[in-house]
């Protein structure tokens, strides 16, 4: 994939996000320019969105000179890729399992796999920086943490 | 109570011993937000605005002001040492601030980015005194189209000043008003584009949002981009600065100090307009301007002098009128929002302790990160050896306990990562983050304000046009833009007259 085209594929979002807006924006009331209404700005605003993402999308549109597009190197999403789907993993176990267990193991995993630390390493460092933040933000400064 | 007086009352608010304590805090994290890369200001004051909630107003703004003064001067180290911006605004302090470190003067390049810093703060806070509470009268008379126009000035002005194209920039100024509008209608109270969920009710959390779009984004693109492996081997050498160094700087700090001021007080304006700015003017009014880029200390000591000036005064904005300019203006303001401070014109009598004390503050934690970037400076490169496979997983926790701890919601650590995600794919594909989240937080303002304007004039706009500051920021929003369009093709013109003439 190329830079290009995810702009163009990230335009387009924002374009159907914009046209969604309006239409939802005529459905909530748009009252009058005297009164208006909940529907007023959401509409006004997906009209602005949709004219500026136009107006991005024209230069990406236009062909490009001779050169080689810039490329988007995929295997380079891996290590992005593991941290979102850890993040989710952790966000639902959170309120189930407790802060320590689950961010000692987020920490331990992410240092582990994404950092390509060794494992004793990574168990080290997982384990005291859950430990030191839940002294230092759960005991001493009261923050609530499950 | 007249300004010295005020600022007497501010200092004894400042040094109760609690307060001292936060400013040295607030200091301290500042100053390893600017050295560490990965983490910027707006970030780290996300993730500790909860650690806030349990302290007295002034304590909790004195402490966030620190953060956010203290980053611009940790900033440059990191941009001096191995040419990458500890936070954005140091960008332009890279270009002759590492070249001065390749030749053997990392030394005086940071010491006259801490001096110029100090200078600059220093200045910007006096200033901040005497054009605060004349603002703040001014502000009184502020009504719906004033604040109308001001958001429209400020979004503007954003988007014309960001780095990449303005239709870009202004696509996602729309696209942060149009999330803007997810939750209550601010005028009616109806639930909009809620899809059935409570959680959503008073739209995407401002910290989730925040800490997703500049904290977990930020780790996202480094693993991206792998550039996590620092090479630190500069030696720093010896510290002070030569006579002629000293001399060279003079005239470039107290140019920045002014610039930076200005552009700070600007709604749209920030700490990287003002660095930019700073370095172009002195690049102009150098007789040797081809040492620029070649390790010219003035290269280091405007942009440095500027990005702390305007760091201090885009307070005045957001404590005169209660309109941020900034994401960073955005959160204080959140934060003096759920400590039911009221921001805006009456903040100055309402609640004289905040504002005088975190002024007096200012002048202390200057004072502070002085020490703390100049004779401590070794201590902060030795942060900078730390590999960052094991740091990202610290500061991801740190998003976490930011992004969790201030609603105590799981809901909130979705918002973060699918802002996250956002702002990842936004930075790849070109886009910038800053006017996003700047109308994601004006937007329900904006909206309240044109609303109530066009039901007073009854839907006819005159209101815009018959009150002079409302038309004045008006103008200068739709004119500015304009003339950008306008002058290259006048340019074109004159030259083929010219042309055509010879």
């Amino acid at each position: 994939m190329s830079v290009r085209a995810l702009s163009l594929a990230f335009i387009a979002l924002w374009l159907m996000l914009g046209l969604y807006f309006m239409l939802q924006g005529l459905e909530l009331q748009l009252g009058s320019i005297s009164s208006p209404g909940t529907g007023f700005m959401p509409f006004l605003i997906g009209v602005v969105l949709i004219g500026f993402g136009i107006m991005s999308a024209i230069p990406l549109l236009v062909p490009a000179p001779a050169s080689e597009p810039e490329r988007l190197p995929i295997q380079r999403l891996r290590d992005p890729a593991i941290v979102v789907v850890s993040m989710i993993a952790y966000s639902l176990a959170l309120e189930r399992i407790g802060f320590i267990a689950s961010t000692g193991v987020l920490i331990v995993f992410l240092t582990w796999f994404v950092g390509r630390t060794t494992f004793l390493r990574a168990a080290i460092a997982g384990v005291l920086a859950t430990l030191v933040c839940y002294v230092v933000f759960g005991l001493l400064l009261g923050v609530r943490l499950p | 109570m007249t300004q010295v007086e005020a600022l007497i009352y501010g200092f004894g608010v400042a040094f109760e011993y609690h307060n001292l304590l936060l400013c040295l805090a607030g200091c301290i994290i500042g100053t390893l937000v600017g050295v560490l890369p990965g983490i910027g200001p707006a970030g780290a004051l996300a993730m500790l605005l909860p650690v806030t909630l349990s302290l007295p107003p002034v304590s909790a703004v004195i402490m966030l002001a620190g953060i956010y003064y203290g980053a611009m001067y940790g900033g440059s180290t990191t941009a001096i040492l191995i040419n990458i911006p500890g936070e954005a605004a140091s960008i332009v302090t890279t270009i002759d601030g590492n070249r001065m470190a390749q030749q053997g003067r990392a030394g005086p390049a940071l010491a006259i980015a801490a001096l110029g810093s100090f200078v600059a703060g220093t200045i910007a806070v006096l200033g901040l005194m005497f054009v605060a509470p004349p603002l703040a009268s001014v502000a009184l008379a502020f009504q719906s189209p004033e604040y109308v126009a001001l958001v429209i000035l400020g979004l503007t002005f954003l988007s014309y000043v960001s780095m990449g194209s303005t239709a870009r920039a202004m696509m996602m100024a729309a696209a942060g008003l149009l999330l803007g509008t997810v939750g209550n209608d601010p005028v009616g109270g109806v639930d909009r584009f809620t899809l059935g969920m409570t959680d959503l009710g008073g739209g995407f959390g401002l910290v989730p949002v925040v800490v997703g779009l500049f904290g977990v984004s930020e780790i996202l693109v480094n693993l991206y981009e792998k550039d996590s492996v620092r090479s630190f081997t500069t030696k720093i050498g010896r510290l002070l600065p030569t006579r002629d160094d000293l001399a060279r700087s003079v005239m470039p700090v107290l140019r920045g100090s002014g610039i930076g001021f200005l552009i700070g007080l600007l709604p749209g304006g920030n700490a990287i307009i003002a660095a930019i700015l700073s370095y172009a003017i002195e690049r102009r009014v150098s007789k040797t301007p081809e040492r620029f880029g070649n390790g010219a200390i003035e290269g280091v000591a405007g942009p440095e002098s500027a990005n702390n000036a305007a760091s201090i005064s885009c307070f005045v904005p957001v404590l005169t009128l209660g309109v941020p300019t900034n994401a960073i203006m955005a959160l204080l303001l959140a934060a003096l929002m759920i400590h039911g401070v009221l921001p805006g014109p009456q903040l100055i009598n309402r609640n004289p302790e905040l504002f005088w004390g975190t002024i007096a503050s200012m002048h202390i934690g200057n004072a502070m990160l002085l020490v703390l970037n100049l004779p401590l400076v070794g201590l902060w490169v030795h942060l900078l050896r730390v590999p960052y496979n094991y740091l990202f997983p610290l500061v991801l926790l740190f998003c976490v306990l930011g992004a969790y701890t201030v609603g105590n919601s799981t809901f909130d650590l979705f918002v973060m990562i699918g802002f996250g995600v956002l702002g990842f794919v936004m930075r790849i594909a070109g886009f910038e983050p800053a006017p996003l989240i700047l109308a994601y937080i004006l937007g329900p303002l904006l909206e309240e304000n044109l609303r109530r304007a066009l039901v007073v004039s009854d839907g006819t706009f005159t209101m815009f046009l018959e009150r002079p500051i409302a038309l004045t920021l008006l103008l200068i929003a739709i004119l500015v833009p304009l003339l950008s369009v306008i002058a290259p093709w006048f340019r074109r013109v004159a030259s083929v007259v010219k042309t055509s003439a010879d």
